[in-house]
C-alpha cells in the first residue's frame, strides 16, 4: 500500500473505532466513500451489509474496488450491533476467496465414487439442470414422498420464500425441513406452545438494561460474540450487575460470571422447577402478573425417548403435544415434590446455590435476563426446558419488559428470518402458519392466488430432518437437494446417515448439493451446483431479535457461479413444465412476477427482484394488501398483521428493522420490545396493544396473540437423559461450536489463518479423566458410543473446562467427525436431537 | 517501505476499568498494535500487519492480557490482500 493510502486508511481505522467507543478522535477523517475526497484517498464503493456468519447479524458496511471486496466496517447505524463486530469479521473477506471456491457445476458420473473427493466432472448449466430437474420431476411423477429438500437457517428471507412456495404450493410436498430444526426447533415450539406466536418478546437493549444476567446452557462469549460484548459491557458500566452462569462445563462464557452453577446433565428442569416452587412456596411470585397473564396446565408425561424410528407414530409419540388445563394450586402441587434438596440431589448442585438464583428471580428490586441457546434447545426434553425458563418468568412477572426477560438466542444468521418467519418447514407455511389449520392454508391461497382448497393435498407435515435423514440412509428417498447446508458433517449419528458402511441409501438417491466449496456433502453429490455467496447477490436476514436487515449486492460472483434463486427458478421451471394451476402455466403462476422463463432470466435487477418477491411475502403480515386474505384474516382472527412488515425499501434506508413495523405518518416505525405498552416511537408496542390488547394490567404488558391473551405456564416434570452414564460408555460427551470456526467450517476453514487459529478439533477433558485413563495432552483417543467411533486429541487447556465424567468436542472438522458418535435421538416435541449428551468410552490409542 | 502489503484494522478493547491503563500499556508494546485513545473501559487499538491472518492472531492474543473482557473488531481493511 503506498504511504499516502496507508496513512489514510489508517486515520480512517482510528475515526471509525473512536466512534464505536463514543471517543474524541472520531471527527478526524472523511468517513465518505464519495466525492472528490474518496476519490483522491482510493476509496471504493461502499454498500450495506449484514455478517455472514452467526445469528447475531451484526452491521457491517462493505466496501469494494476492482470487483473485489476491500474492507468491512461495523455499521455504526446498525440497531443490533451499532459499529460492533467480533474478530470473525476479519474472514468477512477470505470467505469469497478462498482457492477452492466451486465456479463451475459438477456432476457425477460414477455413484461409486460417493464418498471420496474423486468423481466429479465439469458441466455446462444446461446439463446440470437438466438432470437435477429431471430426477426431480421423476420422483415427483412416481411417488412424491421420496423426495426431499433440506434448507437452512443461511438461505436469505426470499431464497427461502421461493423455495417454500415451489415446494409446498408448485410441487405440492411438505418434505422440506431446514438445518435450523438442528438448533431452534425447541425454542420455536417452546414459543408456539406457551405464547401462540414464533417470537422473542425481548430484543438486545434488553442486555443493555438488565441487572442480573443467568445465562442457561450458553457458551455466548463463543456463539455469540458481539452479544456477549454487550454483556460484558453492562457489567463494566455498573459494578452491582451480577452473572450467574447455569451450565454442565465452564467456558469462556463463565469468566464474567459472579457465580458458575455446574449442574449434572440432563438436570436443568429440576433445577427450574425448583425455583418455580420455592417462588411459589415463600409466597414470592407476581400475583398481578399471574392473575392478569398466565393460564396454567399440564400435559403429557412419561414420553420415554425418541430413539428409535417408530417414536412418531407410537402413541406416546402421538400424545406429546396434549396439554390440559389445571388450576394454580393442582400446579402448585405439581411443583411440590422439586424441593432445594431433590434438585441439589438430581443435578449436583448445593441447596444454597439453586436457593441464591431463586432469591435472584424474587428480588423485584432488580431487573432479570435469562439468556439461553442448545443447551437447553438440543436437549431430549429441549422443548420442556423451554417452558421451565418462561415458567418462572411469568409466575415472578418478568417477561416483555425492558431488561426484565426470557431472550432464546439464534445462531444462524436467518434462522429466524428464513426458517422460521418464512416457514420452510415440514409442517408450516409463511408468517406462523400451519399447513393442519385449514384458515391458514386458505389464507395462504388467497395470497398466493391458488384455487380454493388446492392445499388441501398437503395437510399432512412431512419429514422433518431426522426423518429425513432416516428415510435416506435407509433408501426411502430417491431425490434430496440441500443448500446451504452440510449434512455430512452437521448431522447426528452420520455413522448411520453415513450408510453405517455400505452407503446403499445414500448412493441409490439422487443428492443434489449447492454450495460455494467442496464439503463433506459435496462428496455424497451426484450433481453440485456452485452458489453465489454473500454479498454477491443482493438478500436478507433476520436476526435473533426480530430485525431483518438487507444486505446488498457488493460484487459479481466468481466464474459461473450463480445465485440460489435462479438455480431454483431455472428447476422450477423445468419441472412445472406443461403444469398448470387455475388454468394458467404453473410456473408463470407462481413465479412469472419477476422471472421470465423464456429469457432464463430475472425481470429487473437483484434489488427489483427481492423488493418484488418481499412485497408478495409481506402480503402475508399485511393482509389489506389482498382483499381476499383481509377477509380471512378477519373471519378467522388470524391477527396477521400482528407481525407487519415494512416495505423493502425502508430496510435498506433503516439498515434493518425490527418486526412488527408500523407505519404512522407516512413513517415506517420498528418494534423493540413486544407486547409491552409504550410508544411506539420509543420501541414499544403501542399499536399492536391498541389493536388487539389491554392497556392498564399487571406490568403494563398484553399478551395479544396468546390464547385469552394469557400465555401457559405449563408443568414439566424432571425426566433422565436418553442415556446416562454406565461401566460401558462411562462418560458424557457433548459437542458444540467455538469462536473461530462456524458450525461444519465450510467457509471459515477455507480462510488458513483461522484455520491456523484453531487447527484442530480436540477432545476437551477433565485431568483427573485423564491421570486415571493414563492420558496426557496431546495423545489420541477413541471415543465410542453405542452410535459410532470416532479418532481424536485430547486437550486439558482447551477452551471448555468439562467436570470430571465429561467430555466436550467441537463439530466443525471433517477430519474429526466427532458426529459418528452423537445419538439422533430426538425432542419428542420439536424433533430437534440431543447433542449435549451421548454417552461414551474414551480409550487410549497406543502407537 | 512504500508497497508493503498491509492489512490495517482498528478496534475497540474493553477492560475492568481499574486495569484499563496496564492493558493498554500491554497493547501499546504488542508489534504492529498502536493505542490511540482510552475512553473509560473502552480503548480504541489500530493492527498493521501483513495479512488478515497475523492481525487476527495478534487480536486474538488481547484476550490473554489480564483485565481484558472483550475484544471487538470496527474495520478492517484487505485491499492489498484481496487486491494481490
Ligand atoms: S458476532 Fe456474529 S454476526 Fe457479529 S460479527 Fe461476529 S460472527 Fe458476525
Amino acid at each position: 500500500m503506498e504511504l499516502t493510502r496507508r496513512s489514510f486508511v489508517k486515520s480512517t481505522a482510528v475515526a471509525l473505532a473512536s466512534a464505536a467507543a463514543a471517543g474524541t478522535l472520531a471527527g478526524c477523517s472523511s468517513l465518505a466513500g464519495t466525492g472528490a475526497d474518496a476519490a483522491a484517498s482510493g476509496e471504493g464503493v461502499k454498500t450495506v451489509g449484514v455478517c455472514r456468519f452467526c445469528g447475531c447479524g451484526c452491521g457491517v458496511i462493505v466496501e469494494a474496488k476492482d470487483g473485489k471486496v476491500v474492507s468491512v466496517t461495523g455499521d455504526p447505524e446498525n440497531g443490533s450491533s451499532r459499529g460492533l463486530n467480533c474478530v470473525k469479521g476479519y474472514y468477512l473477506a477470505g470467505a469469497l476467496y478462498g482457492e477452492d471456491r466451486l465456479t463451475v457445476p459438477l456432476i457425477r458420473d460414477d455413484k461409486a465414487t460417493k464418498g471420496t473427493p474423486d468423481g466429479l466432472r465439469e458441466a455446462t448449466w444446461d446439463e446440470a439442470l437438466d438432470l437435477v430437474a429431471g430426477k426431480l420431476r421423476d420422483t415427483w411423477k412416481a411417488d412424491k414422498s421420496r423426495l426431499a429438500f433440506w434448507g437452512s437457517g443461511q438461505q436469505p428471507i426470499v431464497e427461502g420464500y421461493c423455495t417454500a412456495k415451489f415446494w409446498k404450493a408448485g410441487l405440492l410436498s411438505n418434505n422440506i425441513d431446514p438445518n435450523a430444526r438442528l438448533c431452534m426447533a425447541s425454542a420455536v415450539v417452546g414459543f408456539m406452545n406457551v405464547f401462540q406466536t414464533d417470537e422473542p418478546a425481548g430484543c438486545y437493549a434488553d442486555i443493555d438494561e438488565t441487572d442480573v444476567f443467568v445465562t442457561w446452557g450458553a457458551n455466548m462469549a463463543e456463539a455469540h460474540p458481539m452479544l456477549y460484548s454487550r454483556l460484558t459491557a453492562r457489567k463494566l458500566a455498573d459494578s452491582a450487575v451480577r452473572h450467574y452462569d447455569v451450565t454442565t462445563m465452564t467456558t469462556r462464557t463463565s469468566a464474567s460470571a459472579d457465580k458458575v452453577i455446574t449442574f449434572r446433565p440432563g438436570s436443568d428442569i429440576a433445577i427450574a422447577n425448583a425455583i418455580a416452587n420455592y417462588l411459589i412456596v415463600h409466597d414470592k411470585y407476581d400475583h398481578d402478573f399471574v392473575a392478569d397473564h398466565v393460564q396454567f396446565k399440564q400435559g403429557t408425561e412419561n414420553i420415554g425417548n425418541a430413539t428409535d424410528d417408530g417414536y412418531d407414530k407410537s402413541d406416546i409419540g402421538q400424545a406429546v403435544d396434549n396439554v390440559e388445563p389445571i388450576t394454580f394450586e393442582a400446579f402448585a402441587a405439581r411443583l411440590a415434590p422439586y424441593t432445594l434438596e431433590y434438585a441439589s440431589e438430581l443435578s449436583g448442585v448445593p441447596v444454597e446455590d439453586i436457593q441464591e438464583l431463586a432469591e435472584v428471580f424474587a428480588d423485584k428490586s432488580r431487573r432479570v435476563l435469562s439468556l439461553w441457546t442448545m443447551g437447553v434447545n438440543q436437549h431430549n426434553r429441549g422443548t420442556w426446558m423451554n417452558h421451565c425458563i418462561y415458567n418462572i418468568h411469568l409466575l415472578c412477572g418478568r417477561y416483555a419488559l425492558p431488561g426484565d426477560g426470557a431472550f432464546s438466542l439464534t445462531g444462524q444468521p436467518t434462522a429466524c428470518g428464513t426458517a422460521r418467519e418464512v416457514g420452510t418447514f415440514s409442517h408450516r407455511l409463511p408468517a406462523d402458519l400451519v399447513v393442519k389449520n385449514p384458515d391458514h392454508r386458505r389464507y395462504t391461497e388467497a395470497v398466493w392466488d391458488l384455487p380454493n382448497g388446492y392445499l388441501d393435498a398437503i395437510e399432512t407435515p412431512g419429514y422433518h430432518t431426522v426423518k429425513m435423514f432416516r428415510e435416506l440412509s435407509k433408501g426411502g428417498i430417491d431425490f434430496l437437494w440441500s443448500a446451504h447446508n452440510n449434512w455430512a458433517v452437521s448431522m447426528p449419528n452420520l455413522t448411520r446417515f453415513l450408510g453405517r458402511g455400505d452407503l446403499k441409501g445414500i448412493n441409490d438417491a439422487f443428492i443434489c448439493v449447492a454450495e460455494v466449496y467442496p464439503t463433506l456433502s459435496t462428496q455424497y453429490a451426484d450433481v453440485v451446483l456452485p452458489a453465489a455467496m454473500w454479498v454477491e447477490r443482493e438478500g436478507a436476514f433476520g436476526n435473533g431479535e426480530r430485525r431483518t436487515a438487507v444486505f446488498e449486492k457488493a460484487v459479481d460472483a466468481p466464474g459461473d457461479a450463480k445465485w440460489d434463486l435462479w438455480m431454483l427458478m431455472e428447476i422450477a421451471k423445468r419441472v412445472l413444465a406443461g403444469e398448470q394451476i387455475g388454468g394458467e402455466d404453473a410456473f408463470d403462476h407462481l413465479f412469472g412476477a419477476w422471472y421470465d422463463a423464456d429469457a432464463a432470466a430475472f425481470k429487473g435487477s437483484d434489488r427489483e427482484v427481492c423488493a418484488s418477491i418481499w412485497e408478495e411475502y409481506r402480503t402475508f403480515s399485511n393482509p389489506d394488501l389482498n382483499p381476499d386474505a383481509a377477509a380471512i384474516n378477519t373471519e378467522a382472527k388470524l391477527k396477521m398483521e400482528a407481525k407487519q412488515l415494512a416495505p423493502y425499501e425502508e430496510y435498506i434506508h433503516n439498515h434493518g428493522l425490527t418486526w412488527p413495523v408500523r407505519e404512522v405518518n407516512g413513517q415506517w416505525l420498528p418494534t423493540l420490545w413486544r407486547f409491552c405498552d409504550g410508544k411506539q416511537e420509543d420501541g414499544f408496542d403501542q399499536y399492536g396493544i391498541e389493536a388487539y390488547g389491554e392497556h392498564d394490567k399487571a406490568g403494563g404488558v398484553s399478551f395479544y396473540k396468546s390464547a385469552d391473551k394469557k400465555p401457559s405456564v405449563v408443568f414439566r416434570p424432571w425426566e433422565p437423559p436418553a442415556e446416562e452414564p454406565s461401566d460401558e460408555y462411562p462418560f458424557w460427551f457433548c459437542t458444540g461450536r467455538l469462536l473461530e470456526h462456524w458450525h461444519t467450517g465450510s467457509m471459515t476453514r477455507r480462510v488458513p489463518e483461522l484455520d491456523r487459529a484453531l487447527p484442530e478439533a480436540l477432545l476437551d477433558m477433565n485431568p483427573a479423566d485423564c491421570e486415571r485413563l493414563g492420558v496426557t495432552d496431546g495423545d489420541r483417543v477413541r471415543v465410542t458410543s453405542r452410535f459410532g467411533t470416532c479418532d481424536i486429541t485430547v486437550s486439558t487447556a482447551g477452551r471448555t473446562r468439562p467436570p470430571a465424567g465429561m467430555v466436550f468436542a467441537p463439530f466443525f472438522a471433517e477430519e474429526t467427525l466427532v458426529n459418528l458418535v452423537v445419538q439422533d435421538t430426538y425432542c419428542p416435541l420439536s424433533k430437534e436431537p440431543d447433542f449435549k449428551k451421548t454417552c461414551v468410552s474414551i480409550e487410549k490409542i497406543e502407537g | 517501505m512504500e508497497n508493503e502489503k498491509v492489512v490495517i484494522s482498528s478496534l475497540v478493547v474493553e477492560a475492568r476499568l481499574a486495569e484499563v491503563e496496564a492493558v493498554a500499556a500491554t497493547l501499546a508494546q504488542m508489534e504492529g498494535v498502536e493505542v490511540h485513545e482510552v475512553n473509560g473501559y473502552k480503548i480504541v487499538v489500530t493492527i498493521e500487519a501483513s495479512s488478515t491472518g497475523a492481525s487476527h492472531e495478534i487480536s486474538s492474543r488481547f484476550i490473554q492480557i489480564p483485565g481484558v473482557l472483550n475484544v471487538n473488531l470496527v474495520y478492517v481493511n484487505f485491499e492489498d490482500e484481496t487486491l494481490g
